[in-house]
């Protein structure tokens, strides 16, 4: 957690000269997993960070310097705070006092999610807007590109970058399917707010030179320049970018979200591209499942720049690591890969790693898999 | 459950009299006891917020045994429980939600702390009074850190019958500005928050059978530092 502690240090210091005016909850307002649901987002290249804000008042009510989340378990992670806490800012309030909750992953993947507080007996329990399990209360949410998170289809010279922006998805308890609606009858919704999701826009598409090897600060502020160019109607834009001078510093791209007409105050999804020490293209959600002598796999990208292809890579405790096969030829731009291999080929080996190869010969892996 | 005879002078039984009369039912059985502890139910922003004070022995163990044990709401919308300061000064808020998260997040899924006051949010089908049982721990210490708001267990035979009295017996003895304060929140309908500072007569409060209440001794900028405060808690 310390990555996100840092990054919520700076969006702290960001938000709080301009918050003196706006008095935390007296005395409790918790903002939480309270029913055995989770979010599920990769943590195994760094630690999962959220921040929150009321949706009509991002900058003067958010979370602040607050550490919101705590991991459950691998791969599921809990909001669990109080608006009461210290290190927040402001105390939402209206009817409804709706807020916006945003996790980020490490790659920039995330959620959004917006919970009323409306209900009296739910509060700010965040399973509200989660998905109805009708098995049991809530299915987990997963981090995903539809956050707002551009992907890679293409470079334009070595200055900019041509990506697409899928129109972002916001997690409502107005939502047909959320708890809020199918468990609490739609005491969550006095707002009728999946309709102001539905409409939800890309706020701008900001550039940021950062640091290298971390994640970077996502509070809309200085750091981050928003671009001139708006996408088209597909979602496809140029983006020009400076390369940065130091060769510790990376080029990022990420962008906002406009909720009935204000901009959000951070920046939902990003990607790093290529800078002085940009992060090569890694298989990403990789799968693996064993079926009729064979080990499917499945895996994407959302960044192919530089990118020749992939190598599966059969790791056994007794015989170390053996490479499958040839090389999968990358397609350019992000896409979602499947392939098979006999469980023959394995020799006993329990996991597999996909295995990124770069056009100047260099390798990253993915996670290990088992199956 | 320790038994000891008690012979409570004629000024402490008006005293239990007034509490009891103010806050429910009260049977003592020597020093152990059971009590009948009204809740309001939730409505708008702190309506059902009810400052519960635990006695310091009990049989309920975790947070969701007391949830168990007591009857509250266990299905969604569930009651749920929430702590400030509980386990650590730097804790701040944390909530759990019985059957749910109180069984589950290792924060709550341990021993109850002597001394310490739950919040408990009573969503409708909480039921509306529910019985707490236990006695007084005499030997019980308790460390109250200037700056920090300590949510803290009224001892249900405290002698202590104003908040006056509970800021001599503490020794919150702050003097200027600023002061100890103790807070109270009368869970409604309507809630409202009723405060007062130590030394001040004026705003002084009874306190109620079976509410927590909040603590905190202030932190002035002379001496420089922060103290702590241990005291035992008075009780009859």
């Amino acid at each position: 957690m310390k990555k996100a502690l840092v990054v919520l240090a700076i969006l702290g210091a960001i938000a709080l000269p301009a918050s003196e005016a706006y008095a935390a909850c007296v005395p409790s307002t918790p903002m939480f997993h309270g029913y055995g649901s989770y979010f599920a987002c990769d943590e195994s290249r760094g630690p999962v960070s959220a921040f929150s804000y009321q949706v009509s008042a991002p900058t003067t009510v958010n979370t602040g310097t607050e550490v919101i989340t705590r991991t459950q378990d691998v791969g599921q992670v809990l909001i669990s705070t109080d608006w009461a806490n210290g290190g927040i800012v402001g105390c939402p309030a209206g009817t409804p006092a709706r807020v916006m909750i945003v996790v980020q992953d490490s790659q920039g993947k995330g959620i959004l999610l917006s919970l009323s507080g409306a209900s009296a007996d739910l509060g700010y329990a965040v399973e509200g807007a989660h998905p109805n399990d009708p098995a049991g209360i809530a299915l987990p949410v997963p981090c995903g590109d539809l956050n707002g998170r551009p992907k890679v289809i293409g470079t334009a010279g070595t200055s900019s970058v041509n990506v697409n922006i899928q129109k972002p998805k916001i997690y409502t308890d107005c939502d047909a399917d959320s708890v809020g609606m199918v468990v609490l009858g739609g005491a969550t919704c006095i707002d009728a707010f999946d309709g102001v999701a539905a409409g939800a826009t890309i706020g701008g598409i900001y550039t940021s030179t950062q640091p290298c090897g971390a994640r970077p600060s996502t509070v809309r502020n200085a750091q981050w320049t928003k671009s001139a160019v708006v996408p088209d109607a597909a979602g496809n834009a140029t983006i020009p970018f400076t390369k940065p001078s130091a060769g510790t510093d990376c080029t990022f791209i990420g962008t906002t979200t406009t909720v009935g007409g204000v901009e959000g105050g951070s920046i939902n999804g990003f990607i790093q591209v290529q800078g002085g020490l940009a992060a090569p293209p890694t298989a990403e959600g990789v799968r693996a499942a064993a079926d009729s002598g064979k080990v499917r796999l499945s895996w994407s990208t959302s960044n192919e720049v530089g990118l020749a292809g992939f190598r599966l890579i059969a790791v056994s405790k007794t015989k170390g690591q053996t490479e499958l096969g040839s090389l999968i030829s990358a397609k350019g731009s992000p896409f979602s890969y499947t392939a098979e291999v006999r469980l023959g080929d394995l020799k006993g080996a329990r996991s597999i790693i996909i295995r990124s190869v770069l056009t100047d010969g260099t390798t990253v892996d993915a996670a290990p898999v088992n199956f | 459950m320790r038994i000891k005879s008690m012979r409570p002078t004629v000024a402490v039984v008006i005293a239990a009299v007034i509490i009891v009369a103010a806050g429910g039912a009260a049977v003592a059985s020597n020093m152990g006891f059971k009590m009948n502890k009204p809740l309001v139910l939730v409505g708008t922003g702190q309506t059902g917020n009810n400052w519960t004070a635990i006695p310091f022995h009990n049989p309920y163990g975790t947070f969701n045994q007391f949830c168990t044990q007591t009857g509250l709401k266990t299905t969604l919308p569930a009651t749920s429980i929430t702590v400030r300061n509980y386990r650590a000064d730097t804790d701040s808020f944390k909530t759990c939600t019985c059957g749910f998260t109180c069984n589950t997040d290792p924060y709550f899924n341990q021993a109850l702390v002597p001394g310490k006051m739950m919040q408990i949010r009573a969503v409708a089908g909480t039921p509306t009074s529910i019985i707490i049982v236990g006695s007084h721990n005499s030997g019980q210490s308790l460390t109250i850190t200037e700056g920090i708001p300590f949510w803290y267990s009224v001892p249900y035979h405290s002698t202590a019958v104003t908040t006056d009295q509970l800021c001599t017996q503490i020794g919150l003895t702050s003097s200027g500005i600023p002061k100890a304060s103790i807070t109270r929140l009368n869970p409604g309908p309507p809630a409202a928050f009723q405060t007062t500072t130590c030394g001040n007569p004026a705003t002084a409060f009874n306190l109620v059978l079976g509410e927590g209440l909040q603590i905190t001794e202030a932190n002035p900028a002379s001496p420089p530092g922060i103290r702590v405060i241990n005291f035992t808690p008075a009780h009859y």
